[in-house]
């Protein structure tokens, strides 16, 4: 086995096990931690397939704000152990039914689909790097890039709005 | 555009109608009924009697997909033009003696449905005619719903259900048909002119399903056994000119509809069914004369006795024959003048003693005698004697019906019978033996309602004495649309 | 393109004019801008533009798609004065965010490549969020805000996936270029393909509100304020079909035997679940959100049929269905204020007990509205079912046809029930207080209705 492909499974090893740990820890805050690791180790696989500024992105983004954002908030509820109500068997046995469903379609698609082999000749290495990606979001995709900010507007304006407080309201 | 004016000048009045407060709008409503009337009987006295489609408007509607805003009128539907102006202002008229609060409204919702009603027979497009058919439910629901009975809200709402849900089933039927038509070498185009509808070769299959699919918009329409359970309670449960103008008018709608669409369309699928759908009728005459016989309330009596005739017009289509169809066509038009005036008749009894049951009724004669010799008339036309519209339009249907199958024809003659002991049962009740507490003082007929009855008479007796006069116009396009039939 | 700008521009304009002092310019300054964006819609009229290397694609479908959008807006806006004035809130911030989910709904419509399909659908979605939560003091408010936000959240991010393995399968995420590739892999077409196709359905039908994915439609509508209702339930599905329109019918009607199926399931589960369960409501809100269910159903009847006819009945139908809802909704809003019962603001069928007699005009209004909805002659949303019915007879589809016909009468049931509350039975005494602007907006709004109605071919041609 090349090394690379030794790195490869042990890093989706790790991500598989935190990314269980997310959903089957009790402590919140355990879910977090697992949550940020999951991250980390995606961050890892960005690496891999060469998108440099995508790991970093996500590594500043994902783990470091908004898993921060999610820490305050639980520490704010004061959440300790998971006390929230089970879901009915039922509701339990047709979430796996159409996700056991999902999953398995989609296994069955990845391992059929034949995807075109790398072109040796035409493959360029900085594919993934803040040059290229910067040139082609500023020449290409400069329209979606630039109407994505009236969408981060509008997450402001509502945010400001629903959170604002009012004459009347309750202070914590 | 005589045709385009029958069907727009009702609409107008009923327009401006609404926006008028004084009590003076009623007699406004009968002036615009008049108007129409006098347009109707010239169209009527102008008509050739041929095979033609006379008095003819035709104008784009959606014009990409051929359906087109296309009217006329033709020997099938002259006859129910006429009718449907003659009883327009006569049902007004019989309204003048009930005070109905915000009468605006009523008398324009009873104009409304006069528009529809001309509509539907005189569409010459598939689509306008369902329009038609369809609109003509909504004046008639609220009629029914906003002054009728006690329990007129379910009852009515029933109606409108069960009607609309037939209706649909032909609308299916019409869009299968308008996707077969076709202009040979230009694919997508279509028309959906009824003409269009005759030509078309189906095969047996389709025409078994699209003869079912008419077969049940019109069964519940008319109403055809066993899809009448509505029909008496929405009679009893409406007031009653919105009863004369579902008796009088809006049930010819299912006749018409039979005549113009079954008919030519699926003959076929007619060969198949035409047996099981004829003695559904038969049945329904037999059935709904016996429960008449058992009725106390008259209005439910009539009521009845409309099924029980109806069922014997359509028995007279499915014959397939020329006397079947020409009695159809004429017995729509006895018949309508019938029931309005029976129903009159049950209104003024009912205005004057506060009831409708007959062993609370006795000896009315007594006092009077004008309102005698008018209920005896029409009950008479409604029996077929002779002399009678009824008769003539009883011995073409029973003839057409013998000549299809011998058997039916016997059992629908039972109608003769049956009818006889229902009405004159209802007569012998109501007006002879002795007078009860209710009737003893009975004012003979008012002036207003003397009109209403007097033109209702002189038409059973024109009819009755003079067929000719109404057969003649509509023989030769009878004879026209029978050539699609024979095939 | 051009509205695309004028709205995000005019947008923060009503931002900046929120800090002033008084309100009253607000509302006509909306209305203006709403008009100005629809007068550049039609300076595109009758020829197709791409723009900016194939990321917006406006042909004359997407100027009408766009235009019936922006007036459901007008008419919500213009339906928006009382409403507004005595919540105490920021109007502005509501105005604002109106415009710039017309902005998500316009890119949804005209969108050529799939990345301004996602960020139009996230613009619209993520507007539409908090206009749900906007109502801040009702935890009803608040949960449809919560409900809409992860399941929505959760959507887009299938679609998301679905976007990305159409890449993969395809190499590209323009709409042209993917039809391109399935024509020329006829034979051959990626597995991935197929997945992608399921999983971007999946996301579209989720924000449509068609079965099984409508879940989430009953609690959102009914917690959500009446106004923000009105327009989630016509804008939202206006842009949502017009999308699925293109995707459907320029990229992926190669594999039209692949996905008519399923989509032909899924309309039968729409109609069936959106009529049956509307009749058991009590309250009218709830109902329109059911009923909106099945208006989906019927849409989607449209789509299963792809065809020549189809483009013109989806515009038809969305046209008549927004203005039947707006002006139904626009009569609720003032009922249910104004005939409040203990809980406050009452939005059952017994609110509108009566009204006829009171307002004449309202009872009329609402009357043609839920006979619009039914789909009774004389009416818009008759032509726009017919519409809908011969696409289906033109694949020739009957059983479908059938279905619908059936789920049609099951529709009538309900809608009626707000015409016999209305004329058939007694209510409150006084008359309902209504603004004549208010009157206004109500009267075009049925004058249209019935002027298509009886005229359905003034709109023929034009697509």
């Amino acid at each position: 086995m090349k090394p690379i492909e030794i790195v490869f499974y042990v890093l989706t090893g790790i991500t598989l096990l935190s990314a269980i740990t997310v959903v089957t820890a009790r402590n919140p805050i355990h879910s977090v931690l697992a949550l940020i690791a999951t991250f980390f180790c995606l961050s890892g696989h960005y690496i891999l397939m060469n998108a440099q500024f995508l790991a970093a992105v996500n590594i500043i983004v994902y783990a470091g704000a908004i898993m921060v954002l999610f820490l305050f908030t639980i520490m704010f509820l004061n959440l300790r152990r998971e006390d929230e109500e089970s879901k009915t068997n039922l509701t339990k046995m047709a979430a796996v039914v159409v996700g056991g469903i999902l999953m398995v379609t989609m296994l069955l698609v990845f391992r059929a689909v034949q995807l075109p082999a790398v072109n040796e000749g035409n493959f360029d290495a900085r594919t993934g790097l803040v040059e290229q990606l910067g040139i082609m979001l500023y020449s290409d995709y400069l329209l979606p890039f630039e109407l994505a900010s009236v969408l981060l507007l509008v997450a402001m304006v509502g945010a400001v709005m629903l959170g604002k407080r009012e004459a009347g309201d309750r202070h914590f | 555009m005589l045709t385009l004016s029958l069907i727009l000048l009702p609409v107008v009045a009923a327009t401006l109608l609404l926006l008028i407060k004084s009590p003076a709008v009623k007699t406004l409503a009968l002036g615009a009924a008049l108007v129409e009337l006098a347009l109707a009987a010239y169209a009527f006295a102008t008509f050739k009697a041929d095979a033609q489609m006379q008095f003819e408007f035709d104008y784009p509607w959606i014009a990409g997909a051929g359906i087109r805003f296309s009217g006329g009128i033709d020997g099938i539907s002259v006859l129910l033009v006429l009718l449907t102006g003659l009883l327009t202002p006569l049902i007004t008229l019989s309204a003048f003696g009930r005070e109905y609060d915000r009468p605006s409204t009523f008398y324009s919702l009873i104009l409304y449905m006069q528009a529809a009603l001309m509509g539907v027979f005189t569409a010459r497009d598939a689509f306008l005619f369902y329009l038609f058919f369809e609109a003509a439910l909504i004046p008639v629901y609220f009629l029914a719903a906003m002054w009728g009975g006690e329990k007129r809200i379910a009852v009515t709402f029933k109606f409108f259900i069960y009607t609309i849900f037939g209706s649909l089933f032909m609308l299916v039927a019409l869009v299968y048909l308008y996707y077969q038509t076709g202009v040979p070498g230009k694919p997508g185009v279509h028309s959906s002119a009824i003409v269009d509808f005759y030509n078309l070769n189906l095969t047996p299959a389709a025409q078994g399903w699209v003869f079912w699919a008419f077969f049940i918009a019109f069964a519940i329409k008319m109403p055809v056994f066993p899809f009448h359970t509505w029909q008496p309670d929405t009679y009893v449960e409406s007031p009653t000119p919105a009863t004369m103008l579902l008796s009088g008018i809006m049930l010819k709608m299912g006749v018409y509809g039979l005549i113009r669409f079954l008919l030519p369309i699926v003959p076929a699928g007619l060969e198949t069914w035409g047996l099981l759908a004829t003695t559904l009728s038969v049945t329904g005459i037999v059935y709904g004369s016996i429960i008449a016989i058992r009725q106390r309330d008259m209005k439910r009596l009539i009521a009845y006795s409309s099924f029980a005739h109806v069922g014997l017009m359509a028995a007279g289509v499915f014959s397939q024959t020329a006397n079947g169809l020409q009695g159809a066509l004429i017995q729509m038009l006895a018949h309508g003048i019938n029931v309005v005036g029976l129903f009159f008749v049950a209104e003024i009894i009912f205005g004057r003693t506060n009831s409708r049951f007959l062993d609370q009724l006795g000896g009315i004669t007594r006092t009077t005698p004008k309102l005698t010799v008018y209920f005896m008339i029409l009950l008479l036309g409604s029996v077929a004697l002779p002399l009678t519209n009824g008769f003539v339009g009883e011995f073409l249907l029973l003839n057409g019906v013998f000549a299809y199958n011998n058997w039916l024809g016997a059992v629908a003659g039972l109608t003769i019978i049956l009818g006889a002991v229902y009405m004159l049962r209802m007569f012998q009740k109501s007006m002879f033996g002795p007078t009860s507490a209710r009737t003893e003082t009975f004012d003979d007929l008012s002036g207003a309602e003397s009109w209403v009855l007097l033109p209702l008479a002189v038409m059973v007796f024109w009819i009755g004495i003079y067929p000719n006069s109404f057969l003649k116009v509509t023989e030769p396009a009878v004879l026209n649309l029978l050539q699609y039939v024979v095939k | 393109m051009l509205p695309i700008i004028l709205l995000s521009v005019f947008g923060i304009v009503l931002l900046f004019m929120g800090f002033l002092k008084s309100k009253v310019l607000l509302l006509p300054a909306t209305l203006v801008f709403i008009l100005a964006a629809l007068a550049t819609t039609f300076m595109d009229w009758g020829k197709t533009y791409l723009y900016f290397q194939n990321m917006l694609l406006t042909n004359n479908l997407a100027i009408l798609f766009t235009t019936i959008v922006l007036l459901s807006a007008f008419m919500v806006v213009a339906l928006s004065n009382s409403f507004i004035e005595d919540e105490q809130a920021q109007p502005a911030e509501y105005y604002a965010l109106l415009l710039f989910s017309l902005v998500g709904a316009i890119m949804m419509i005209s969108f050529e490549n799939l990345i301004m399909l996602f960020v139009g659908v996230e613009i619209l979605s993520v507007a539409m969020y908090v206009l749900a939560g906007s109502d801040k003091h009702s935890p009803r408010s608040n949960e449809a805000a919560l409900k809409y936000f992860l399941m929505g959240a959760f959507a887009t991010g299938i679609m998301l996936f679905g976007i990305a393995l159409l890449y993969g399968a395809t190499g590209t995420f323009v709409v042209s270029g993917i039809k391109s590739y399935v024509y020329t892999n006829a034979y051959g077409v990626s597995l991935l393909l197929y997945m992608g196709i399921i999983l971007l359905l999946i996301g579209m039908l989720f924000k449509v509100s068609a079965a099984p994915f409508h879940f989430w439609t009953p609690d959102v509508y009914d917690g959500t304020p009446g106004l923000f209702t009105a327009f989630m339930s016509t804008v939202v599905k206006t842009a949502g079909f017009a999308a699925l329109f293109r995707v459907l019918s320029v990229s992926f009607v190669g594999v039209y035997s692949f996905w008519w199926g399923t989509l032909a399931a899924l309309t039968c589960l729409t109609l069936l679940i959106g009529n049956v369960t509307a009749v058991y409501q009590t309250s009218f809100k709830r109902m329109m959100a059911y009923s909106s269910i099945s208006h989906a159903g019927y849409l989607l009847i449209g789509l299963t049929a792809l065809g020549t006819q189809t483009k013109q009945a989806l515009v038809f139908y969305s046209l008549a269905y927004s203005l039947a809802t707006i002006s139904a909704f626009g009569v609720l809003l003032v009922v249910s204020r104004q005939r409040q019962d203990t809980n406050g603001v009452n939005e059952n069928f017994d609110a509108f007990n009566g009204l006829a007699r009171q307002n004449p005009l309202l009872g009329f209004v609402m009357a043609v509205s839920m006979l619009s909805l039914a789909g009774i002659p004389l009416t818009a949303g008759f032509w726009g079912k017919f519409m809908i019915f011969t696409t289906a007879a033109d694949k020739g589809i009957y059983w479908i046809l059938v279905f619908a016909v059936l789920m049609s009468t099951v529709g009538i049931y309900y809608y009626f029930r707000v015409i016999i509350a209305m004329y058939f039975r007694e209510g409150a005494a006084e008359p309902v207080k209504v603004a004549p602007f208010y009157r206004y907006v109500l009267i075009a709004a049925t004058i249209l209705t019935l002027v298509l109605g009886l005229a359905p071919g003034l709109l023929e041609g034009l697509v």
